[in-house]
């Protein structure tokens, strides 16, 4: 590395972790105890925990196959679907909260058939599954389009040869490659779906113990006390931290 | 990238950062104010400018609470217009002189135009059928509207408590919602709304005050645009947009 | 079972017929991009070909051809075997696993696999590789897992894609012997750009060239009486045509070579192929069989190539000293080569 590239990594280090020092310091030890387990507090981690861990096996129940049918997808079309599909990604949360909204919404495009099926979306809990389901999609499939190498294919062909059937080659030869890929893919969803606010807020409300989930509830919190929303956003930093650092290395690093 | 071309993105970036900050002679004031005060600032931005060719006034708008919560942590804010005497208060240590009521706004019930669930009051929105928004209770318009369904003896259920009373009233103009508590005032400017009177709401006055916060460069200039929007010119246009008077 | 193909795919110019008896090993010989790998994949089934036809005894594995309904079998259900020069192991299973999986695929308990896999290391004496990693095998012996693989699910046909390719030559060695022991009732082509694979493994020859097979036949028919430059190159031979004179092959600009012509009736047209092993360069003194201008001078090993208009010989070095591009030489023939009818 050339020694001009250090002061500027530094600079992009410091940017990220000066402001994360930045909010441990704010917080009031005395009172984070009592901040965290106020009944508010409770709710919104759990109601958190629950809806990141309901999008994540969407996202892995829907990813994987889109990622991979992205990955071996041949056509002309492919390079707009994907960025179709990855558009989230760069989406401003609160535009995607408002395109579900045109799709799901009370007056939205499936909203009125959904709504003659007897299933409302708008302002229930499912109604944050699918926006953080929204968000944090495109990181699996990434994950699990980026891990389809050329070799996946080849196995699976000989794998035919063999006279296995496609269920057991998924088993023993697809999956087992994609395994880098399914542990980064659901550890970057899960902290993005814990991390999710603008789309949650546009779309499903803010309603303790249903949709106010720890994000809109550090948000409100700022509103009239600040140590609170201080408490709550260093539980989220130390939450995310944690689960990043447990699971997350980069797929360059596995490779044996 | 050489190092005389590091100089000179660091230096572009420098300029970036800095190039807004003009250095001409005109006298620049920035003005903190309520989301729902957003018409009539307007035009008060343009008649206080009218009236001082060489001031140049920015009004910056968004939830009372993030404005005081900004100017407490050193907002270059010269005034600070609150949706209510409590956000005052909060911002009360970077506050210079006493704030002043200029307005006052009451609730009302925003429906969708049409009123498709057919809201006709209050009572309406405690029942669990109707899909209401209202501002969560750590907001003034929130705690207007609690106090307002504590005194009329509701326990409202709403299907979400927002952070602002802008998203409320987005709820309901988007048919998401079929009522949401809004101020009077906000009905006004959202074509897409209609307004259902709310018995008692008199009960339940928000208070509108204004103030010169203590880091003002230009304390009498910022004085002055206090004095404008408290001055008949200021209460003639806060009338116009449907506020109250003190 | 005696297979019978014909496979073509157009986007890469390969239009190809063979046949294999049953039990027999056909080597497929062509250059690299010649289209051996396609040919293997599309009998094999792994690709698919715009048209043509593989048969396996009666067994239609597929037939493309327009006068017909398409028939397409998926290749789980063709019994053929594929190994090729990529990495083929499962790098998710041991070995022992990648050997017992195509005995799962046709039913077997995970058990009786297992035994099963073992038994068929133990008899490639592969046994001590038998729970480890694929990553952790060398090019040879993944080659070797891999083709005790293919032949553990007990295929009708076996297609070695360059089995020999990529590997040292000890591992290259061990491999050979482990084809040709293994494959000798099974009805097998080798698609190889080594004339020597030909010679030690395969009963039958096809060359490939630009796609189509140029010429096909018996390995010793193929490869001593080439009738194609193709197949005479793959053979390491030169090719000269011309007419039979008594005891020589006049080629057309009028050079006499010696040659053995009891086959061929005298004024007919005939072939030689002659091995640069087999030419000499006349010292002074001694009568050149032929006279030629030298084109190219290379190493070949120990040896050096040395090429002309029409014929080239590989000498040792001290031999070639003094010769230039562009000089006269003269050969001789260590013996008169056969000639054969054209």
């Amino acid at each position: 590395m050339p020694r001009w590239m250090l002061p500027l990594a530094l600079v992009g280090a410091a940017l990220i972790a000066v402001p994360l020092l930045a909010t441990l310091l704010r917080l009031d030890w005395s009172r984070a105890p009592q901040l965290l387990s106020s009944p508010a507090a409770l709710d919104a981690l759990s109601l958190s925990l629950r809806t990141a861990a309901a999008a994540t096996i969407l996202c892995v129940l829907l990813g994987v196959p889109l990622g991979y049918a992205l990955a071996q997808w041949r056509s002309r079309l492919q390079p707009t679907v994907r960025a179709l599909i990855l558009a989230p990604l760069v989406l401003p949360p609160v535009v995607g909260g408002l395109a579900l909204l045109y799709a799901f919404g009370r007056r939205g495009l499936l909203g009125e058939s959904l709504h003659a099926l007897g299933i409302e979306i708008a302002f229930s809990t499912a109604a944050v599954v699918v926006a953080q389901t929204f968000v944090a999609l495109p990181f699996m499939v990434l994950a699990v389009e980026s891990s389809v190498g050329a070799l996946t294919g080849h196995h699976e062909s000989l794998s035919a040869t063999l006279g296995a059937s496609r269920t057991t080659t998924l088993r023993h030869v697809t999956l087992p490659a994609l395994r880098p890929a399914l542990i980064t893919g659901t550890v970057l969803v899960f902290a993005r779906a814990l991390g999710e606010f603008g789309a949650t807020l546009t779309f499903a409300g803010s309603l303790p113990g249903v949709t106010r989930t720890l994000p809109l509830e550090i948000y409100l919190q700022r509103e009239s006390d600040a140590d609170a929303a201080v408490a709550l956003a260093v539980m989220l930093v130390a939450l995310a931290v944690t689960v990043v650092a447990l699971a997350y290395r980069p797929l360059a690093r596995r490779a044996p | 990238m050489s190092r005389a071309a590091a100089a000179v993105a660091a230096a572009a970036v420098a300029v970036g950062l800095t190039g807004c900050a003009s250095a001409d002679a005109r006298h620049e004031l920035t003005v903190y104010a309520a989301a729902s005060l957003t018409e009539p600032f307007g035009e008060l931005e343009a008649g206080f400018e009218a009236a001082h060719p060489d001031v140049e006034v920015t009004v910056v708008h968004g939830g009372s609470s993030s404005l005081a919560a900004q100017i407490l942590e050193g907002a270059p804010a010269d005034v600070f217009a609150s949706a209510d005497e409590a956000q005052m208060r909060v911002a009360a240590p970077e506050i210079s002189g006493e704030p002043v009521v200029f307005a006052t706004n009451t609730l009302t019930i925003a429906v969708p135009r049409g009123n498709p669930a057919g809201i006709a009051g209050l009572d309406d929105l405690a029942d669990g059928s109707v899909v209401s928004v209202i501002c969560a209770p750590q907001v003034p318009c929130g705690a207007a509207t609690l106090t307002l369904a504590q005194s009329a003896g509701l326990t409202l259920r709403p299907a979400s408590q927002e952070g602002s009373v802008t998203d409320v009233l987005g709820k309901v103009a988007t048919g998401q919602a079929d009522a949401g508590v809004v101020y009077a005032t906000d009905v006004l400017r959202e074509p897409a709304v209609a307004a259902v009177d709310i018995d008692g709401a008199h009960a339940v006055i928000s208070r509108y005050p204004i103030a010169t916060t203590a880091r003002a460069e230009d304390s009498a200039l910022a004085g002055a645009f206090v004095d404008y929007v408290t001055g008949p010119h200021g209460r003639a246009l806060l009338a116009d947009a449907g506020f109250g008077a003190p | 079972m005696s297979l019978d193909a014909r496979i073509s795919v157009d986007e890469r110019g390969v239009d190809a017929a063979l046949t294999v008896p049953h039990g027999e090993t056909l080597a497929l010989l062509g250059p690299n991009g010649s289209g051996k790998s396609t040919v293997l994949a599309a009998i094999a089934g792994t690709l698919r070909p715009q048209r043509g036809h593989a048969r396996l005894d009666e067994r239609t594995l597929h037939a493309l051809d327009r006068d017909m309904p398409a028939q397409w079998r998926h290749p789980r259900e063709r019994r053929i075997g594929l190994v090729t020069q990529r990495a083929d192991l499962f790098p998710a299973l041991p070995v022992i696993d990648n050997i017992a999986y195509g005995l799962r695929a046709r039913g077997l308990s995970r058990g009786h696999a297992r035994e099963e896999a073992r038994s068929w290391l133990a008899r490639a004496d592969l046994l001590g590789l038998a729970d480890r990693r694929p990553t952790t095998l060398s090019a040879g012996q993944a080659r070797r897992v891999a083709i005790v693989r293919a032949l553990a699910a007990q295929p009708d046909a076996l297609m070695l894609d360059e089995p020999f390719a990529g590997v040292d030559v000890e591992a290259a060695q061990q491999l050979r012997a482990l084809v040709a022991e293994q494959t000798r009732s099974i009805t097998t082509v080798i698609a190889t750009h080594e004339v020597l694979d030909a010679h030690l493994l395969a009963s039958q020859v096809a060359v490939l060239a630009g796609g189509a097979v140029v010429e096909a036949g018996s390995t010793a028919t193929v490869l001593t009486r080439p009738r194609t430059e193709f197949a005479a190159a793959m053979a390491g031979r030169i090719l000269l045509r011309g007419e039979a004179q008594d005891g020589a092959l006049v080629t057309p600009d009028g050079a006499r070579l010696p040659a053995n012509t009891s086959e061929v009736a005298r004024g007919a047209s005939a072939l030689v192929a002659i091995s640069p092993l087999e030419v000499r360069i006349a010292t002074a003194g001694q009568r050149a069989d032929l006279t030629d201008t030298v084109r190219l001078l290379e190493p070949r090993g120990d040896l050096v190539r040395v090429t002309g208009a029409t014929l080239a010989a590989d000498v040792a070095p001290h031999q070639a000293a003094g010769l230039a591009v562009g000089a006269d030489v003269g050969w001789r023939v260590t013996a008169p080569p056969v000639a054969y009818a054209a």
